[in-house]
């Protein structure tokens, strides 16, 4: 599997194979870049020699007669796990649905990891698109404002779910399509619902109960139900079906919005918490591979300040339309006092800054830290920001290498980066003023 | 029992702002001499020490030494809403029947009330006698602002923190009174390249350094200077400042008159706010040290 080491990924001198590519058509999906096929008879989904993060013959394979199965005529019938989505396209009208696997169950049992990002940071990213992708969304398209119809008290009943619900779907057309977002996990096709029939919901207590408080302010819920150790992405589908708020001012908010909204918001207040605790009193190193990324966090004596810079290959998601010579390297930082404006990164560095508050607060300690990411060629498939988030939980739950240098550190983590320091200090705020400490008042205590 | 009274409610103003940018709740004391804060933030970089003397209000009274905490950015808010010309009285536990009872001072101050009352013609006296009656309570902070009409609001005090705030003893090398329009310009001169200032003085000149991805910016103040009330410098001093901290608070008071800029090479630094009335602010931050 890519996930525990990295492959050798060819310089992308000798990487043209990728610039020639076509897209082909698996079933429907357009984003699959083809690998040559000499590459594959030798592979065989086994080894990634392509380079691809996923192997792209596998995926389609275990999807395609899924999909080949699904038609007008008989809808679908199984458990949402639970999951709910709300797209953004056309705000304030929006399109609101559950999702239903095409994987047959004979029970719900095991439905939840189709929407539990947190735990697909130990799966191979074949794995999670293979969930992903067989996951058939429902729509129906209402304004995010009005909350009365019956679609919605139904979706909202399903986002406050804590186990599998049984659901019978029935569509005005073939489903179609998938989708591939920066920001949400992977989906499968979609559809105009026709009908919509839901089994019997047994709803989670602590989201209930956020619900049926009409003077909860929405900042305030999603606090609560996070310290109340409901996960990320509960909190979000909750606060997408307008569960959460005060009563008037409740809406749907469009999925994608709502979990940066989450992110944001939990890691604000943790940072604030985390600011009232001393320093850590050495540097750590963590690192992590996966699907063709490479994390890396520096954690440094100090007062809290965040940056996170990625660092896009050619021929990755975001850098596939240039000339292959450049490597796009983009990052956003904030200082001790947070940051007023929203991120250029976008939603990743709030998921990246709510795993790091996290650790802090674990910690009980406060620092400066700073996350570089590298993304590697074959890497070409936006997955959302869950990549990011559960990455680096995962890799802030690893051990740590400790220098009592900052020198120390920077030499160890350049040496697991193939950005020379030179090329990152030129993007990255606190490398560039990596030589200045911002100094405590009780430093001088011997002259209090 | 405390009651301040002010002709203006723009120093409570300045001191809450500078206070909220460096903590959520604060703890301040009143005396029978005035009322003082003293704070740093969660991390320890920035401190401020304020106090109000006595001297400054129109009108106080304060029996004995009181405790009380607000949340800030509450407290802010309530005082936002005074006008430019507004007076405001602070007070806890303060009635006019209590202050009957303890004596001439309180008297005169409930005469004086009525007598405002009656000019703006705005309350029966029945509906007087029960507001003054609901301030006895001990747990609400009571702000009165009057100017065209009258506002009052209470805010319900929290619980106090007992631990007291040491000042850093430390002496400066180099000091500079400067005017404060000017000192703030300077700031934002610097803030457009560089998130840190580094002063420099060798007593002749003081210059205010910035480096920055997109360039540098030098900016110079002569001794004799317009605006340079005084600068003295043992030796040379070269520091630098967050920006961060210092932009945010030196934002808040920026109605002082002038201000005092005290430093030493690598040591902390102490900006004195000089404020139209009698009220001191002093700014204390660490410095940030190039390794």
């Amino acid at each position: 599997m890519p996930g525990s080491c990295l492959p050798v990924v060819p310089d992308h001198s000798n990487y043209s194979p990728y610039h020639q590519a076509h897209r082909s058509l698996h079933g429907g999906l357009h984003i699959i870049i083809q690998p040559s096929p000499s590459l594959c008879t030798r592979c065989r989904g086994s080894r990634y020699l392509c380079g691809l993060a996923y192997c792209p013959i596998l995926v389609s394979a275990s999807i395609q007669p899924l999909l080949e199965r699904l038609d007008v005529g008989n809808g679908i019938d199984g458990y949402t796990p639970p999951c709910i989505f709300v797209g953004r396209r056309g705000y304030p009208r929006v399109s609101i649905g559950p999702m239903v696997p095409l994987h047959d169950h004979a029970s719900g049992m095991s439905i939840g990891i189709y929407d539990s990002p947190e735990e697909w940071h130990s799966m191979s990213l074949d794995e999670v698109l293979r969930l992903r992708l067989a996951l058939v969304r429902g729509k129906v398209s209402l304004h995010a404002h009005d909350l009365s119809s019956s679609m919605v008290s139904l979706m909202q009943e399903l986002a406050m779910a804590d186990r599998p619900v049984d659901a019978e779907m029935l569509f005005k057309h073939k489903p179609s399509g998938a989708s591939l977002s920066e920001y949400l996990p992977p989906s499968g096709p979609s559809a105009e619902i026709e009908r919509l029939r839901v089994g019997n919901v047994r709803v989670d207590s602590r989201i209930e109960h956020a619900y049926n408080d009409g003077d909860l302010g929405a900042g305030d819920a999603i606090l609560q139900l996070y310290t109340r150790g409901v996960s990320v992405t509960g909190i979000v589908r909750a606060l997408s079906a307008g569960c959460l708020g005060h009563r008037r001012r409740r809406r749907l908010v469009p999925t994608r919005w709502s979990i940066t909204a989450v992110d944001d918001t939990v890691s604000r207040a943790l940072v604030e918490q985390v600011k009232g605790m001393p320093s850590v009193d050495e540097y750590i190193v963590y690192a992590r591979d996966v699907s063709m990324n490479r994390f890396v966090c520096i954690v440094m004596p100090g007062t809290w300040e965040f940056e996170w810079v990625e660092a896009w290959f050619p021929y990755t998601t975001w850098n596939m339309l240039g000339d292959g010579a450049g490597i796009e390297m983009v990052g956003d930082h904030e200082g001790y006092r947070g940051r007023k404006d929203y991120a250029i990164v976008g939603g990743c560095y709030y998921s990246a800054r709510l795993a790091v508050a996290e650790h802090l607060l674990a910690l009980r300690r406060q620092a400066r830290v700073l996350m570089l990411r590298e993304i590697y060629p074959g890497f070409n498939i936006p997955v959302g920001v869950w990549f990011v988030r559960e990455n680096v939980r995962a890799m802030l739950r690893g051990r740590g290498a400790r220098f009592s240098s900052m020198d120390g550190a920077l030499s160890h983590a350049m040496g697991m980066l193939r950005i020379p320091l030179r090329r990152w200090r030129e993007s990255c705020h606190m490398l560039r003023y990596m030589r200045g400490v911002q100094m405590r008042l009780s430093d001088y205590a011997e002259q209090f | 029992m405390l009651m301040a009274k002010s002709r203006s409610a723009e120093e409570w103003k300045a001191v809450v702002s500078a206070i909220s940018t460096i903590v959520e709740e604060a703890t301040f004391e009143a005396t029978s001499e005035g009322i003082s804060f003293r704070g740093m933030d969660p991390s320890h970089v920035a401190l401020i020490d304020v106090q109000l003397l006595n001297s400054a209000f129109e009108h106080y009274m304060c029996d004995g030494s009181i405790r009380f905490a607000v949340r800030v950015d509450e407290f802010l808010k309530l005082l936002k809403r005074a006008g430019k010309d507004d007076s405001i009285e602070i007070s806890i536990g303060y009635a006019g029947t209590e202050s009957r009872r303890k004596g001439e001072v309180g008297e005169r101050e409930r005469e004086r009330e009525e007598v405002e009352a009656v000019e703006e013609g705005s309350m029966e006296e029945g509906e007087k006698g029960e507001t003054v009656a609901i301030t006895t309570d001990e747990s609400m902070l009571s702000i009165k602002m009057v100017g065209k009409y009258t506002r009052q609001y209470k805010m319900r005090l929290i619980e106090s923190t007992s631990s007291s705030t040491p000042l850093p003893k430390i002496t400066f090398n180099t000091r500079v009174v400067m005017s404060m329009s000017q000192f703030v310009e300077a700031l934002k001169d610097v803030e457009i390249v560089s998130d840190y200032i580094t002063m420099r003085c060798d007593g002749s000149t003081l210059q205010f350094i910035g480096k920055g991805d997109s360039g540098d910016a030098m900016i110079a103040f002569n001794k004799g200077d317009e605006g340079v009330e005084e600068m003295i410098s043992n030796g040379e001093s070269s520091a630098t400042y967050s920006l961060e901290y210092l932009g945010s608070v030196v934002k808040a008071v920026d109605n002082a008159e002038s201000v005092v800029v005290e430093y030493s090479t690598r040591m902390p630094l102490r900006l004195e706010f000089k404020m139209p009335y009698m009220c001191r602010i002093y700014f204390y931050l660490a410095p940030r040290v190039e390794g």
